[in-house]
């Protein structure tokens, strides 16, 4: 992040909690001003959660009735988009357990991968290819997948993302880390099978 | 070990110790600056995916919460400058009752017929029917009825009107007292009854 995005993050933010005050007397203009600001975040965490618009529109409206209903209970301890993507990321462990898609993302922790096969230094031509990489990040399991987007589609710290997921910070690093694993191999398919791996 | 922070040294997010960890390992390993060049890549990847435009469904996402909102809030209490309304008639009626029963016993023929104006209208006010706006405030209707000097007499009806008494020394004549409440905002109509 350079110095304006620090800083245009940071007005943001003294914006959004004042929003967040409002919200709490029941204030819609203010809820309808927090949600234009932090629609698009949530709706773009909530499709790396559920891969599908549907799914991701219905959690973006439930995290915001949530925020409409639990305004005051923002104690500031974190950024607002910090706080509001936490509970994008609670409501997502529901709808995924009410549509009971969520089972094989637990054992993703311990997924090993051969990296052997695929080597970092012949893999880095191939994520040149912005098209590959982002199918790689695609094909991720869901937990790793929301660490890369919190990391860089939302470029948050590696705390905050521990915030948002309710985990350590050790266990973001460690998904991070299957990751990278995860992306070496699939970017070395695409380098060994060609446009389809 | 500095290396697992690469991402984050990458979306420029750690503190300047953990940064400088991370380009001490950068400067003495090959494989740490083959990592950077991946982690870059996916973040050039998702920025490019960024820059491509997100889903557009905020305004409709929006007015679908605003009417769940809406849909969730209590309508505004009418009931309670209604019900005060209500009581204080409850004792003018009551108050009456007493009356015409004392009336009735002593003068039978002064019995009002029915249609008549109602009982409480003094020989120094006008008669007038209102009704107010839905969601008109107590507040609003008493500021309204002492700016008029007048005082509720009856009502509401089935239909929402109250009798009003309204001061002659305020008004000229019963449409004066009927037009200018009329063009009160919290008063949705008001007439002078025949």
């Amino acid at each position: 992040m350079n110095d304006a995005t620090v800083m245009n993050a940071a007005d943001a933010d003294v914006a959004a909690r004042s929003w967040l005050n409002d919200i709490a007397g029941g204030d819609q203009r203010a809820l309808e001003h927090f949600y234009r600001e932090y629609h698009g975040a949530v709706y773009q965490f909530a499709l790396r959660l559920v891969r599908n618009p549907a799914d991701a529109a219905e959690l973006v409206n439930e995290t915001m009735l949530e925020v409409w209903k639990a305004a005051s209970g923002f104690r500031g301890g974190s950024r607002v988009k910090t706080w509001v993507l936490s509970i994008t990321s609670h409501r997502a462990v529901d709808l995924l357990r009410r549509k009971k898609r969520h089972s094989g993302s637990v054992e993703i922790e311990d997924d090993i991968v051969d990296h052997a096969a695929c080597a970092l230094p012949d893999v880095l031509s191939g994520a040149e290819n912005a098209r590959h990489v982002r199918t790689c990040i695609e094909r991720l399991p869901e937990r790793q997948r929301q660490v890369v987007h919190l990391t860089f589609f939302e470029q948050l710290a590696y705390p905050e993302i521990a915030q948002v997921l309710d985990v350590p910070t050790g266990t973001v690093k460690t998904r991070m880390m299957h990751a990278k694993a995860k992306l070496v191999h699939c970017l070395g398919s695409f380098l060994s099978h060609g446009e389809s791996p | 070990m500095s290396q697992e922070l690469l991402p984050w040294y990458v979306n420029g997010t750690l503190p300047p110790a953990e940064a400088q960890a991370v380009e001490r390992e950068l400067a003495q390993s090959e494989v740490v600056r083959g990592e950077l060049r991946l982690w870059q890549a996916v973040a050039r990847a998702v920025e490019e995916e960024r820059a491509t435009g997100i889903a557009d469904g905020a305004e409709l996402g929006w007015l679908r919460l605003a009417r769940q909102l809406r849909a969730a809030t209590p309508r505004p209490r009418r009931a309670r400058w209604q019900m005060t309304a209500a009581a204080a008639l409850l004792a003018v009626i009551g108050v009456q009752s007493v009356f015409l029963y004392r009336s009735d016993r002593a003068h039978r023929e002064e019995i009002r017929q029915l249609g008549a104006a109602p009982a409480g209208v003094r020989e120094n006010e006008w008669r007038i029917q209102v009704r107010f706006r839905d969601g008109a405030t107590l507040a609003e209707i008493e500021s309204v009825l002492a700016a008029a000097e007048a005082r509720v007499i009856d009502g509401p009806s089935a239909l929402g009107i109250y009798e009003l008494a309204v001061s002659r020394a305020r008004f000229a004549d019963a449409q004066a007292a009927a037009r200018w409440l009329s063009e009160q905002p919290v008063v949705a109509q008001g007439t002078a009854p025949p």
